[in-house]
């Protein structure tokens, strides 16, 4: 059976719809709107252990100040490997801003200590204080570090097989002249 | 009166007083040896003879008291001990080292070149027997020879004055006997003044002129040997040995007698040694082998007991504790 | 006090321990076992990268600091033992018997025990070589093992030789030893939060154990050897005062029972 609704009433219907949703969809609006985060570089490449420094500028795009908002750094490793901790790779995971001014942006200082080889996603994301609006990201910077190679097997083992020869050569030695002291009789 | 070599005053201690927490190990302790003495120093466990022989050895320093070696007063620690020799008792040696080496590296602390030190080790292991063993480690080394490497290294420092603690310890009786002519010629050639703390009354007996007595931390005699039995006499004994078949006569006589005691010899069952308690001593020997004459028991021998240092060293004790 | 023309009594009684060491097996086995460790350590980190997450300075630093902790931990060893291994074993007596000033004894000692470490910077330069390379600092890392480690160890075996000198016993010497140094190197291990904390950044200037270590770590992260010299006051003015109250210290309180008492 076909429900049959009448012109008027899908009319009300749609009226009751936009007024529920207009709050939310405001602040939504005004978020991805009002707030714009750009970041200063778009790839990195270096070697696994390198530090990095990038900047991000945050823009209030809108007619009304932001409230307080909170910038958080993120990084995922973009291929399956060792775990990645945000809190490992920068000593600074949050940064705390006032409220930004229609018109004004305010520009924020990122370090990143690339703990070991592989590629990552490094970016940063911008909430409210008061948790009003969604999350803004910034564009990614793509970073592929390379590996250290501080240690090459082919210089390691002459290193720990010889070194140890000296001071086993110096116990047989001594070994051999203690050998020579006897028991009285 | 100037003193020479064989008079001079060796060491001098006035008043020594050492306590630990609450107990008095050295109470005003005070005597004077002179050069060539061999002097004795007896007491029980615990008397303080240890800690007289380490304060003046310069180990522990007096509570109280003052002491000098060759004039040095004891706060000249360091200069006391260049010119004494110390065996302490239960010494311990560093054991990876050979006899040689030891006395080698006591005899450079002595301020010996390394040359003059071996020479000198060298020669002391030949004085004291361990010729053969100087080249051994003294982890090897036997009780014996550890006591004699001890021995051998108070003299490393032809020193003036010697303290020994227990030396005859670990001897066997010719190793005690060798160890006693050694000390005799300290004494007699070299001049040295030796302090001899030992439980083996008879080597003090045999060797000392004079005898310090301790107990618990008092000096309770001093004097020569004669002097110390004069003032502590010990009741006179005799030895009577008589025939086997007349033993249990005599013993019942003897039994029946006053102011006799009778000490049993357990490996001659005929000999017995009798105290005599009484005034008179010789007349209770008179009645004694009278008694047993009359009885009919046959006397084999008969003998005065003269008083040992080790009967009046426990008179003495004693009588302290009493 | 000399106690002959040539010879102070000290140095008799180095010549005779250091003798004791290298000839004894002592010394070659433990530069054996210290330089197995350091292969192995060495070798793990090339085998397994992820088991090092630092950059190449870091990694040295780390490194650096093991080697000398390994250094401390080995003289510690040797002087915990020296003055009262002897009370132990009651030889003790027969060294306070010679004419040697009492202090005399624990010097000669403690320096004996420094022979070790110089057995072990030789030892030791290959691997810090290796490590630093790829780094670019192997002059500032082999600076800071010889002065950096050498200062350390000595500071360390000083306070081993004060205390092995007064502990009553062998057991409690090493125990109070080895319970010193550890707590004076723990907060090497703080999160770098907690050392910004004021009261703990002046703790770790005064304690020459974090002090020494927060210098080293400045210079291998590329400070220069003149920034934060005020990192260096504390352990060179408490090894000034370990030479030179130590050994008169030592002539009036080291006894043959041990403690605080004559």
């Amino acid at each position: 059976m076909r429900l049959k609704i009448h012109a008027k009433s899908r009319l009300l219907i749609a009226l009751i719809v936009l007024i529920g949703l207009a709050p939310a969809t405001a602040f939504a609006q005004t978020s991805t709107d009002a707030v714009t985060v750009t970041i200063d570089m778009d790839s990195a490449s270096i070697v696994a252990g390198d530090w990095i420094t990038f900047h991000t500028a945050i823009r209030n795009t809108g007619v009304s100040a932001t409230p307080p908002l909170v910038a958080s750094f993120n990084v995922a490793s973009i291929r399956p490997g060792p775990h990645v901790d945000p809190e490992d790779w920068s000593p600074l995971r949050y940064q705390y801003i006032d409220a930004i001014q229609p018109g004004e942006s305010v520009e924020l200082e990122w370090e990143v200590h690339t703990l070991f080889e592989g590629d990552f996603a490094v970016y940063v994301t911008v909430v409210s204080q008061d948790n009003h609006f969604e999350p803004v990201g910034s564009p990614t910077l793509r970073v592929h570090a390379e590996p250290d190679n501080v240690l090459p097997l082919n210089e390691v083992i002459p290193v720990v097989a010889i070194v140890p020869l000296f001071p086993l050569a110096l116990l047989l030695l001594t070994g051999r002249s203690k050998g020579k002291k006897r028991a009285a009789k | 009166m100037k003193e020479n070599a064989e008079t001079e005053v060796v060491l001098s201690a006035q008043s020594l007083h050492k306590s630990y927490k609450d107990m008095d190990a050295l109470t005003d302790f005070s005597f004077e040896m002179r050069a060539g003495e061999i002097v004795g120093l007896l007491g029980p466990n615990g008397a303080g003879k240890t800690t007289a022989m380490r304060i003046l050895a310069t180990i522990f320093p007096p509570d109280r008291g003052e002491f000098s070696v060759m004039g040095i007063p004891h706060t000249r620690a360091e200069e006391i001990r260049a010119v004494i020799g110390a065996l302490p008792e239960s010494m311990g040696f560093p054991l990876y080292m050979t006899g040689e080496e030891y006395l080698t590296y006591m005899g450079r602390l002595y301020a010996l070149s390394s040359r003059n030190a071996a020479t000198k080790a060298r020669d002391l292991l030949a004085v004291f027997g361990l010729s053969d063993a100087g080249d051994a480690r003294i982890a090897t080394y036997s009780r014996g020879m550890r006591q004699r490497l001890g021995i051998a290294r108070t003299f490393i420092n032809d020193p003036k004055l010697l303290l020994l603690d227990e030396p005859t310890l670990g001897f066997d009786p010719r190793g005690q006997r060798e160890m006693l002519q050694v000390v005799r010629d300290a004494a007699v050639v070299n001049h040295a003044a030796v302090l001899i703390s030992s439980h083996q009354l008879e080597v003090i007996e045999e060797i000392c002129s004079r005898v310090l007595i301790m107990n618990k931390g008092l000096l309770i005699a001093a004097g020569s040997v004669s002097d110390v039995k004069q003032k502590f006499p010990v009741a006179p004994a005799c030895r009577i040995e008589v025939s086997l078949e007349t033993t249990q006569k005599a013993l019942d006589i003897l039994a029946r007698m006053n102011d006799v005691k009778i000490e049993r010899n357990s490996n001659r069952v005929n000999e017995f040694l009798i105290s005599l308690s009484g005034r008179d001593a010789t007349n209770s020997v008179n009645a004694i082998l009278q008694n047993l004459t009359q009885a009919g028991v046959s006397i084999e021998s008969f003998m005065m007991e003269r008083a040992t240092l080790s009967d009046v060293f426990l008179s003495m004790i004693e009588e302290a504790q009493a | 006090m000399k106690t002959n023309q040539n010879q102070p009594g000290w140095m008799v009684v180095l010549s005779t321990e250091v003798r004791h060491i290298w000839s004894g097996r002592q010394g070659p086995l433990l530069l054996l076992i210290f330089s197995l460790f350091l292969s192995g350590y060495i070798t793990l980190l090339a085998l397994d990268p992820e088991m090092n997450v630092l950059s190449p300075r870091k990694m040295t630093n780390v490194a650096l600091q093991t080697t000398i902790l390994v250094g401390v931990l080995v003289a510690l060893l040797l002087t915990a033992n020296s003055v009262s291994g002897e009370r132990d074993q009651r030889s003790l007596e027969s060294l306070m018997l010679t004419p040697l000033p009492r202090g005399q004894i624990a010097i000669g000692k403690f320096l004996a025990t420094l022979s070790l470490w110089l057995g072990m910077i030789p030892i030791a330069v290959p691997y810090i070589f290796l490590m630093a390379k790829s780094a670019g600092i192997v002059p500032q890392a082999i600076t800071l093992l010889i002065l950096i480690g050498s200062l350390l160890v000595m500071l360390c075996a000083g306070i081993g030789t004060l205390i092995s000198s007064l502990a009553p016993s062998n057991l409690s010497s090493f125990a109070a030893s080895f319970a010193t140094i550890l707590l004076l190197a723990a907060p090497t291990q703080l999160p770098a939060s907690v050392k910004d904390l004021p009261a703990v950044n002046w703790f770790i200037a005064l304690n020459p154990i974090t002090a020494l270590a927060e210098y080293q770590a400045g210079i291998l992260d590329g400070a220069p050897w003149s920034q934060e010299p005020g990192l260096l006051i504390s352990p060179i003015i408490l090894l000034i005062l370990i030479a030179a109250l130590g050994p008169s210290f030592l002539n009036r309180r080291l006894s043959l029972l041990g403690g605080l008492e004559t």
